[in-house]
């Protein structure tokens, strides 16, 4: 918490991402390639879980409100040391893209708009509201240390059935379970103004 | 000290245990994590990933091999990484859960013993209005106490000592009132004994008299001269029964086997009532040693007895003694299969001339005298229903402690 309120307080010193209405009439967001460079997120992204971005838009203008969002799951390959993205469209669709190292990770990431919503009709202006949280693992690498702790934990319990200490601590046992859940690390919010892709 | 300062005291002494235990446990529980999660381990896990790529890369043919433990050593590393985000939470809810319990366990105790001190202040304050009570002479004081600490032993002390002085009232009470009847009788007894000499003197002069003048009238005035001297004799008696009652002497108490006397008692005066059944029956086996004038407690017995023959009539019955120890005091239950006591004398069946015979079949005056025997021994006489339906009377005694033992 005490992280996300830093990296909060220090969202005015990360470059604004840039907010476009497509030609297609969807919103789109590009981040900014700083971010991929703070400590936290470096650490983060080698660590072989994967960091999962999520982006939530709320667009607003003449034609009215319209919410958003999409999410980026990144995950280093140690074995082959190749970063594996997942991006998860507001249509639904999902992409894997695969990058041979962090300076194609950087690339793609500063040079690619991540469609936000789906194409709709927006007024000349369009103010937007970008939060990006960061969270450290995914659901199913949570899932799996949960289980993990399970099985560590559990070891000590005799299988006749007759008591042991570690039986006496089960409920500390499901406690410390129940505890691993995924909290963001780091906050981002920025308010920009959208501009409009050029018609061919 | 008072309920608010033990209050704040136990408060204070909750906060600092809690307090304390949550230090030491934020302490282990850094501590355990800790070394899971440590730098250390993490430098080696990514350490031994390296050697393992390298290890694959010279050995071509075990690739699989290490690729495989290489998977594992990275779902490891993700594992602990999970953890070390999550350190602070684990470790909240751990001291959350173990804070909870540690609480609540002070927190009862602490009800606990608040509600046991106000229980005990209301015992308290039931205890001294109790003895303000016995000091004011009331004897119906009932307080209730179950519990055998100091303050349950107190009050069922203040119980004893109100039925204890409530009875010596009673007692007393019966005395004066026995005391008074008393005088009246020897008044009357003493009213009556010179005239009725004079009178039984002056019926044999006169019958002599006349004997010596009219020769010829003998059997007639031996006849009426019979007459007048029963009579004489009737009150005679009646006076005599008058002086007994007020003259009942002092007891002279002699240490005696209550049991053996009954058996005796019931031995030597079974012929005195050839329709009766004299029984005896203990409770015990220990002897019921108690201090009393025999000759006293035979005049009760005989009396009892003869009330319960003259209840059961021309009918064959049984008067049954039964002995028991209750407390300190000895019980002699006399028991007889007759019709029971009449309701309408039951209230005063001890006081001087009840009696439920008719004119000049008894005074009503045993029952009073064997009642005051009883008393001048420190006993008492009372009526109870017997369990068949007939009259139960009961004889308490004070029980004879044993003599201490003597070192030979």
């Amino acid at each position: 918490m005490l992280l996300a309120l830093l990296a909060f307080g220090a969202g005015g010193s990360v470059p604004r991402p840039k907010a476009t209405v497509a030609r297609n009439g969807a919103l789109t967001v590009t981040l900014p390639a700083a971010l991929l460079q703070s400590r936290e997120i470096r650490q983060q992204l080698t660590s072989g879980l994967t960091t999962v971005f999520v982006l939530t838009v709320t667009a607003s203008g003449d034609g009215g409100t319209a919410k958003g969002g999409a999410r980026i799951d990144v995950r280093l390959d140690l074995w082959e040391e190749k970063y594996l993205v997942t991006v998860l469209e507001p249509t639904g669709q999902e992409r894997k893209l695969t990058f041979a190292g962090e300076a194609a990770l950087a690339k793609w990431w500063s040079e690619t708009p991540v469609p936000v919503t789906a194409p709709r009709k927006y007024g000349q202006t369009v103010d937007v509201e970008v939060k990006l949280k960061m969270l450290p693992f995914s659901s199913q690498e949570q899932s799996d240390t949960q289980r993990w702790l399970s099985r560590t934990l559990s070891r000590g319990r005799a299988p006749s059935g007759e008591f042991t200490p570690a039986q006496s601590a089960e409920i500390l046992r499901i406690i410390v379970e129940t505890s691993v859940r995924r909290r963001p690390l780091l906050e981002y919010h920025w308010s920009v103004r959208a501009i409009r892709e050029a018609a061919r | 000290m008072n309920s608010r300062a033990a209050a704040a005291i136990l408060a204070l002494l909750s906060t600092l245990s809690l307090l304390a235990f949550a230090y030491m446990l934020r302490q282990l529980s850094f501590v355990s994590i800790g070394l899971a999660a440590h730098n250390e381990v993490e430098q080696q896990l990514r350490q031994s990933l390296d050697d393992q790529k390298k290890l694959a890369r010279l050995d071509p043919g075990a690739g699989p091999r290490y690729r495989e433990r290489f998977d594992s050593v990275v779902t490891l590393l993700g594992h602990l990484r999970v953890v070390e985000l999550n350190r602070r939470d684990v470790t909240r809810q751990v001291e959350q859960l173990l804070l909870g319990v540690v609480g609540l366990i002070l927190a009862c105790g602490s009800a606990l013993y608040l509600l046991e001190r106000r229980a005990r202040e209301q015992r308290l304050v039931r205890l001294e209005t109790a003895v303000a009570a016995l000091s004011r002479g009331e004897s119906e004081i009932v307080l209730g106490e179950r519990r055998s600490d100091v303050i349950g032993r107190i009050a069922a002390a203040v119980e004893r000592s109100a039925r204890a002085a409530a009875q010596d009232r009673r007692r007393l009470r019966y005395l004066e009132h026995l005391s008074a009847w008393q005088e009246a009788a020897r008044r009357h007894a003493h009213e009556m004994r010179t005239p009725l000499t004079a009178a039984r003197m002056d019926v044999e002069r006169f019958t002599a008299t006349v004997q010596q003048q009219l020769p010829g009238l003998t059997p007639e005035i031996d006849a009426a001269k019979t007459s007048l001297l029963e009579e004489l004799d009737r009150l005679r008696e009646f006076t005599r029964s008058f002086t007994s009652f007020a003259t009942i002497p002092k007891p002279r108490p002699r240490p005696m086997d209550l049991q053996r006397f009954v058996t005796e008692f019931c031995e030597t005066f079974a012929p005195a009532w050839p329709k009766l059944k004299l029984a005896v029956s203990h409770r015990s086996h220990e002897p019921y040693a108690v201090s009393a004038d025999g000759e006293m407690l035979r005049q009760v017995l005989v009396n009892l007895t003869n009330n319960s023959a003259l209840a059961i009539g021309d009918r064959e019955g049984t008067v049954t003694f039964t002995l028991s120890h209750t407390g300190e005091l000895i019980t002699l239950d006399v028991t007889d299969t007759g019709p029971g006591i009449l309701p309408e004398i039951r209230n005063r069946l001890f006081e001087p001339y009840t009696t439920s015979r008719g004119i000049g079949e008894g005074m009503g005056l045993g029952l009073a005298i064997s009642k005051k025997i009883l008393l001048d021994h420190g006993g008492d006489l009372d009526s109870a229903d017997g369990d068949a339906g007939g009259a139960t009377f009961r004889l308490t005694l004070p029980a004879l402690a044993p003599a201490p033992e003597t070192a030979p």
